[in-house]
């Protein structure tokens, strides 16, 4: 086994005029879930077809499970599964049926597909349904199906291309908890994209924001937000004014200042006292009932970080 | 009844689909020229090139349908401010016209050509019988269009086999009355003996497969 | 046409597909004006509802009225006044933005230009782009810019904001209350991220398998629903589950996890009377509502539309 799943030294990818990957330098240790975030359009998916060797790079190089992407593809895509925008599946097949098709898609012998099979269902939950015709399902369940498909031929890496996005959040929950179980007792390594920030702090033992093909950062989802974003506090009480949150504002630690639902979101400089701003809140008349800091979001990080990608533009 | 900015759209969409009409059209012309120089008689019931055409633009307006239905962008259209039957109307006009116009264009070549084509048949004949096959193929397209509106969500297997195999008889029925299989006898039967007859049959199709294909699009659910 | 009629309402609305029921005598009020959430898990007939009100799909029975009209017999005068986002995307892929914009421009009455321009500078869709060609995200983003343009009374928005990043995420929340919310529209839409609907939304709507279960304004469904954890020191209460309120008693451990609906001081008062019953009031976040409604029997809803 390879130090690194994956490993890229300044992949690029030129299409007709756009740059969508410039220069990524990514290592991916072995067993983990890492989390690839970006804004819409900023060359997730292209990142993800040139590491599955379906997209020839323009310049750099990338290594996945020690084989080169150009070169050898074919080896790559043997050993990995991959969910991408479609969830791959024959609606009129019964779930078995789906995953029986797939399974000789991948050549393995009859027993042990028919164990495998099982294994993957049960652990999931679907065993006792799986005669049932897969259009019938819910969306969640297809969806569990569905990486049930990817990870059938025992692949040590998968892609999961917004596993969650459009499932509700029982399913979304009950999904996320099926992928971390199966895939820390197979020791499969995810290469993981979403939107859902909150969905890939609870996952993800490694992120990396791209922006504009950039990789801007890279690292634990813990590090990443003792890194950037002062920490938040938030307020909860009676008599909130207009004036009040103006004179917040207008304070050196405070960064900014806003209402919602009624309660007071403060964002701070680092190393701000909440004291003096009680304080101020008090002498203007404001009942304060509670006050609870917090440490930046995985979400905050990211705007943080977009904001001052796009400055730099 | 017509919304002429969908009209205009619908048109605007299949423009492709048009340029292929009109090289058959192109062609069509070109062979009649061929014809009126070597100055040979000419069989008005053989003009296969805008037969050919014809087809183009039925299968043309079938998939114009049900791609509408597959892609849902019947959705997309019918989520804005446009009926039903104003959808219909652009559909059956914006693929119903070519043909109509392409069928006809025999009978305007035969006009401007008159003076050096010796034709098998009089001008008052050709006109009958372009106006024959222009109703006839405009039956045959909204019959399309009503079959594409089943077969294009492809949910009712049944009417979709059914008016599938209807579609296949007429067309043969068809076939065999204006052209390709034992013409002679039944293009004499038809212009010679019922002309009127026939043509208010199939003005009668016409009428029964627009008003069909109109309450199958009203009634629909527009999935996707 | 009473202003004062609701910009939604309907009555025993049912639809059924093949035998199946997506859709099951929703009753459904939605008042003028401000945010209307339609929560539910996948499949609990939220996009068949909004395809009803658009008449995208035939009723199998009961009524409706869209901003004071017959959403069947005068649908085309109610989608000239609402404004529609689809749940997944499907344009007229070899059309330029432009084009496309300007055609749904020639079909309403009304067209507010500034307005769309402003918002594709602002999701970055330039008029040339060909629509296909788009992103996921972007086509999202110009479905939104095509439901706003029409100065639409109504808009009704099927997840907007799936598949976007949290930045455009924002910036469509921030477009909805800001602008569309501000100016008097009503905006019905569904949502599966909760935090999006606790920010924005006045009104929440849950929809379980095609019926209603509740709808109510945010604030007072968050004030309402709270659990008590109670230990009580000897056997509880026989009759604890007809406690008013009281929707579910469930076991955590040695104490009662008591999920109520509402009546929290009455409960209370008559806890208190219990000797040594130690308990605690837990908020509840829209999230632990809505896995609470939902999610009380596992993930397996059978879909409605979306197979």
């Amino acid at each position: 086994m390879p130090d690194f799943v994956i490993q890229t030294e300044n992949l690029t990818r030129d299409f007709s005029t756009v740059r969508a990957v410039n220069e990524v330098s990514l290592a991916v240790p072995p067993g983990i879930v890492f989390g690839f975030l970006g804004p819409n359009g900023a060359g997730k998916t292209t990142m993800i077809r040139l590491l599955l060797g379906l997209l020839e790079p323009t310049g750099g190089r990338a290594a996945v499970l020690g084989f080169d992407t150009r070169a050898q593809a074919a080896e790559i895509r043997r050993r990995t599964g991959a969910l991408l925008e479609h969830p791959g599946l024959y609606e009129r097949l019964s779930a078995e049926d789906n995953l029986e098709f797939y399974g000789r898609i991948w050549r393995l012998p009859a027993a042990e597909r028919r164990a495998r099979i099982k294994e993957i269902l049960s652990h999931m939950g679907l065993w006792e349904r799986r005669k049932e015709t897969a259009g019938k399902w819910s969306r969640g369940m297809k969806q569990k199906l569905a990486v049930a498909r990817v990870l059938l031929h025992r692949p040590s890496l998968i892609f999961l291309d917004e596993p969650t996005a459009g499932l509700d959040p029982v399913a979304a929950a009950a999904l996320r908890d099926d992928l971390a179980a199966l895939t820390a007792r197979e020791g499969v390594t995810v290469f993981l994209t979403t939107h859902n920030l909150a969905e890939a702090e609870k996952l993800c033992a490694l992120v990396g924001v791209i922006s504009h093909g950039k990789l801007l950062v890279s690292g634990n989802p813990d590090e990443l937000r003792a890194r950037s974003g002062g920490p938040r506090a938030e307020v909860t009480g009676r008599g909130f004014s207009n004036e009040v949150i103006k004179q917040l504002q207008a304070r050196p630690e405070v960064r900014a200042a806003g209402l919602q639902n009624g309660r007071l979101y403060l964002d701070l400089r680092r190393d701000a006292s909440m004291a003096p701003l009680v304080k101020l809140l008090v002498n203007a008349g404001v009942e304060v009932e509670e006050v609870h800091r917090g440490k930046a979001s995985l979400e905050e990080v990211f705007l943080t970080l977009m904001e001052e990608d796009n400055e730099n533009d | 009844m017509i919304n002429w900015p969908l009209l205009r759209w619908e048109m605007r969409n299949i423009r492709w689909w048009y340029a292929g009409l009109f090289i058959f059209l192109f062609i069509g012309a070109f062979s009649l020229l061929l014809f009126a120089t070597t100055g040979g008689p000419v069989n008005w019931g053989k003009m296969d090139f805008f037969l050919f055409g014809a087809y183009w633009a039925l299968f043309g307006g079938m998939a114009n349908v049900s791609s509408k239905l597959k892609k849902g962008t019947m959705a997309f259209l019918l989520a804005r401010p446009v009926s039903r039957r104003e959808m219909y109307h652009a559909m059956a006009l914006a693929g119903g016209l070519p043909i109509i116009i392409l069928i006809m264009s025999p009978v305007l070549f035969a006009l401007i050509l008159s003076p050096w084509l010796a034709s098998s048949m009089s001008l008052g004949q050709l006109l009958l019988l372009d106006v024959l096959r222009a109703v006839w193929l405009t039956a045959l397209f909204l019959l399309a269009i009503l079959t594409s509106l089943y077969t294009g969500d492809y949910r009712n297997k049944f009417y979709s086999i059914l008016t599938g195999s209807f579609i296949i008889a007429v067309t043969i029925a068809w076939t065999t009355t204006i052209g390709i299989i034992n013409k002679r006898a039944l293009v004499q039967w038809l212009f010679q003996h019922h002309p009127g007859l026939s043509l208010l049959l199939s003005l009668a199709l016409c009428c029964l497969f627009y008003y069909l294909g109109r309450r199958r699009l009203e009634r629909m659910d527009i999935q996707a | 046409m009473a202003i004062s009629e609701p910009a939604v309402l309907t009555r025993g609305l049912t639809k059924t597909f093949r035998g199946r029921p997506a859709v099951h005598g929703l009753d459904l009020e939605v008042p003028r004006g401000g945010v209307f959430a339609l929560l539910g898990p996948n499949g609990a007939g939220k996009t068949t509802t909004i395809k009803l009100l658009l008449n995208l799909l035939q009723p199998s029975a009961g009524e409706m009225r869209v901003l004071g009209l017959d959403a069947v017999a005068d649908s085309v005068a109610v989608r000239r006044r609402v404004g529609y986002q689809a749940e997944s995307q499907h344009f007229y892929r070899n059309t330029g933005v432009g084009e496309l914009l300007s055609f749904c421009r020639s079909l309403y009455p009304r067209w507010n230009q500034e307005r769309v321009d402003r918002y594709c500078r602002l999701f970055e869709l330039p008029a040339r782009a060909r629509v296909g060609g788009l992103s996921k995200g972007k086509q999202t983003l110009l479905a939104l810019v095509l439901a706003v343009g029409p100065e639409p009374e109504l808009l009704l928005l099927d997840e907007p904001a799936t598949g976007l990043d949290p930045l455009r995420r924002r910036q469509v929340l921030k477009l909805l209350v800001e602008e569309m919310s501000k100016e008097g529209r009503t905006i019905i839409f569904s949502s599966h991220q909760l935090q999006d609907v606790e920010r924005i939304a006045d009104r929440v709507a849950f929809l379980l398998r095609g019926g209603l279960i509740l709808s109510r304004p945010l604030e007072q469904l968050l004030a309402e629903e709270k659990k008590v954890r109670v230990l009580f020191p000897g056997p509880p209460p026989a009759e604890l589950e007809k406690w008013p309120g009281v929707r579910r008693v469930a076991r955590e451990g040695s104490r009662l996890l008591i999920s109520l609906s509402g009546r929290l001081d009455e409960v209370l008062v008559r806890l208190q009377r219990y000797e040594g019953a130690a308990f605690d009031v837990l908020d509840q976040t829209l999230e632990d509502i809505f896995v609470e409604y939902a999610g009380g029997e596992e993930s397996v809803w059978e879909v409605g539309e979306d197979d």
